[in-house]
């Protein structure tokens, strides 16, 4: 209740966010554009991921290089369990999501206790462990280094394609997560993230538990990342262990550091723009991971604070200098 | 049996060793973790390709002239990349993502100046194998063994017994202090980094006969070098020796008594196992941010 409450009061704002009303529509716009909606999916399921990464590092302060093997987990333990178990999709989701928030949490206990470099250390050596048991797998039932063909989602038969399909399945499920995770990070649950991003030692000192928030923090991201994953797999219809990759949780580290980490949009403005960079960059071939290196060093010199940091920069500055306006006037 | 896994573990662990002591003097001068170390190796195999095999230069110029070209990298990845992003920059976690952005930058240059494919570095010495304890050898892994543990006495006794080493130590320690002592903070940070990048390039300039000189090698042995700094004390660098020679020999005798195709998992379940229950890592470093 609060919440709305404190929306209303932001009378205002609330035109700033009209122009997002176009955004279902984009289909529309892109009839004949079908590799665009698929991109749009894309952006759909990076954003998911995003956000719970930004719950664990942007407002927990939980360094993690195991994206993208959480991402894997989802992907790969909902088509497990659909062809093992033969269950359907709409429960294999859930269970590969609650999967991967669980093994996230067990986790995240006796990493709980360690600090940045040892942190970044067990993270990558999760990732590692996870892609050599996807890529020799007992019996080769997640097809080791073939990968594997996942079933495609059709929500309905008749009607729009399915990838058009899937981008409002997508767009229902951002909003959901998203949503969620704004709920979250203003609860007490969510001061508490921020009290230990910025000192343990001081939020134990408040009488928060910390290794109990922490394992919170990576259980949401498990959450996140494996039903990114899921969705994933069931759109592009195969996975691989290129997914589980390491370089892959750098890119989604990259895409919560470019929009801004610990915000409300900060994974969504960072995630598609720099899915659609890479997009563009392909183009280059060779030059594409030249190109990279150096607009991610231009990103970090200029905008180390993410595009939100940007924007909250510049319009405290506008802010700061019609103050000064309006105090000289008067 | 014993003997080939030890020696092959000696090998891969001097390599380890290596890429993981320039972690550990990295982060002890700067406090971040460098993760194109493993690249700026590979970066050395090119070199060392291109002085020895391309233009023919006999092997001990070549050799010099990598370690060089890589000091020369490593001073100028300080000046012009670091220490701006560090002044300017709050969190370390955005400087370490500026490093995998370097690491990115080197690798495409590498493909760029090299192509794509990998490239064979042809033995350099006349005799190719070497019999040991009974079992055959290529000689560059014996060799391998003795330029790492050559290179580690030095840079043993350059840290402690040379004016200049002890500055850096000093530095990395407590910049303030050093810096009331007169000690040129900037500078031996500077030049830390080039002698982490001079012994990666050595690294990698010697490992180039054995695995060839390929892009893909540099991840692999970032996270290698990095997982044995982390395993055996980050920042100390005994510690990363120690923790290279563990890792690999974690990795070589699981490969010959268990499995394999197991051997990776094995040594990483190992990390985790030890980064679990002894995180300072086996020779209790103490951490520099905490």
């Amino acid at each position: 209740m609060k919440i709305i409450t404190q929306f209303s009061r932001e009378n205002k704002k609330y035109l700033a966010y009209l122009p997002l009303l176009i955004i279902p529509f984009f289909p529309l716009f892109l009839k004949n554009y079908q590799y665009g909606i698929m991109l749009l999916c894309f952006a759909e399921i990076y954003i998911i991921a995003t956000t719970g990464l930004d719950v664990v590092y942007g407002y927990s302060g939980q360094i993690t290089f195991a994206t993208s093997a959480f991402f894997g987990i989802g992907a790969y333990s909902s088509q497990l369990l659909h062809v093992n178990f033969n269950l359907p999709l709409i429960i294999t989701i859930p269970m590969a999501s609650l999967i991967g928030c669980i093994i996230a949490m067990i986790f995240a206990i006796p990493v709980s206790k360690l600090r940045f470099a040892f942190l970044s250390l067990s993270t990558i050596s999760f990732g590692w462990v996870v892609y050599q048991l996807i890529t020799r797998s007992p019996g080769g039932i997640t097809g080791d280094y073939n990968g594997m063909f996942v079933e495609r989602i059709v929500f309905f038969e008749n009607g729009p394609d399915r990838i058009t399909q899937y981008f409002y399945f997508g767009l229902i499920c951002v909003i959901l997560f998203v949503g969620l995770k704004l709920l979250l990070v203003r609860s007490r649950v969510g001061r508490a993230f921020l009290a230990i991003k910025q000192n343990v030692h001081a939020a134990e000192g408040m009488g928060i538990n910390v290794r109990k928030y922490k394992v919170y923090a990576f259980g949401v991201y498990g959450l996140y990342a494996a039903f990114a994953g899921t969705l994933y797999g069931h759109l592009v219809g195969f996975i691989s262990p290129e997914t589980v990759a390491e370089t892959q949780s750098v890119l989604f580290l990259i895409m919560a550091m470019f929009g801004g980490l610990a915000s409300n949009w900060g994974p969504l403005i960072g995630a598609t723009s720099i899915l659609l960079l890479n997009d563009a960059l392909s183009h280059f071939e060779q030059y594409q991971l030249l190109a990279y290196g150096i607009l991610l060093i231009a990103f970090i010199v200029f905008i180390p604070d993410g595009v939100v940091g940007l924007i909250k920069r510049t319009t405290s500055r506008v802010n700061e200098k019609s103050e000064k306006v309006n105090n000289a006037e008067n | 049996m014993f003997t080939r896994l030890l020696i092959a573990a000696l090998v891969a662990g001097s390599i380890y060793g290596l890429i993981a002591l320039g972690y550990s003097l990295i982060y002890r001068a700067s406090g971040i973790m460098n993760l194109a170390q493993g690249d700026l190796m590979c970066l050395g195999g090119f070199l060392g390709y291109t002085f020895y095999s391309k233009l023919g230069f006999p092997f001990l110029i070549a050799l010099a002239l990598t370690i060089f070209c890589c000091f020369i990298v490593g001073f100028i990845l300080e000046k012009i990349v670091i220490r701006p992003i560090f002044q300017k920059s709050t969190t370390t976690s955005v400087i370490i993502l500026a490093t995998v952005a370097v690491s990115y930058i080197i690798q495409s240059l590498e493909i760029i100046i090299w192509g794509a494919a990998p490239l064979s570095m042809p033995s350099f010495l006349s005799l190719k194998t070497v019999k040991f304890m009974g079992v055959i050898y290529q000689t560059e892994a014996i060799l391998c063994i003795g330029v790492a543990f050559i290179t580690m006495l030095g840079v043993h006794f350059f840290m402690k017994k040379t004016s200049f080493g002890i500055a850096m130590r000093a530095a990395a320690m407590d910049p303030v202090a050093a810096r009331s002592c007169g000690i040129n903070v900037e500078q031996t940070t500077r030049m830390t980094w080039a002698i982490s990048t001079a012994i990666a390039g050595l690294a990698g300039i010697m490992v180039g006969p054995l695995y060839g000189v390929t892009t893909t090698l540099g991840t692999y042995m970032s996270s290698k070098g990095f997982a044995s700094a982390v395993v055996g004390g980050y920042g100390d660098m005994y510690g990363a020796i120690l923790g290279g020679g563990v890792l690999a020999s974690l990795e070589s005798f699981s490969a010959g008594y268990i499995s394999s195709t197991l051997k990776q998992l094995i040594a990483y379940l190992a990390v985790l196992f030890i980064l679990f229950v002894k995180p300072r890592g086996l020779l209790n470093a103490e951490s520099v941010k905490d």
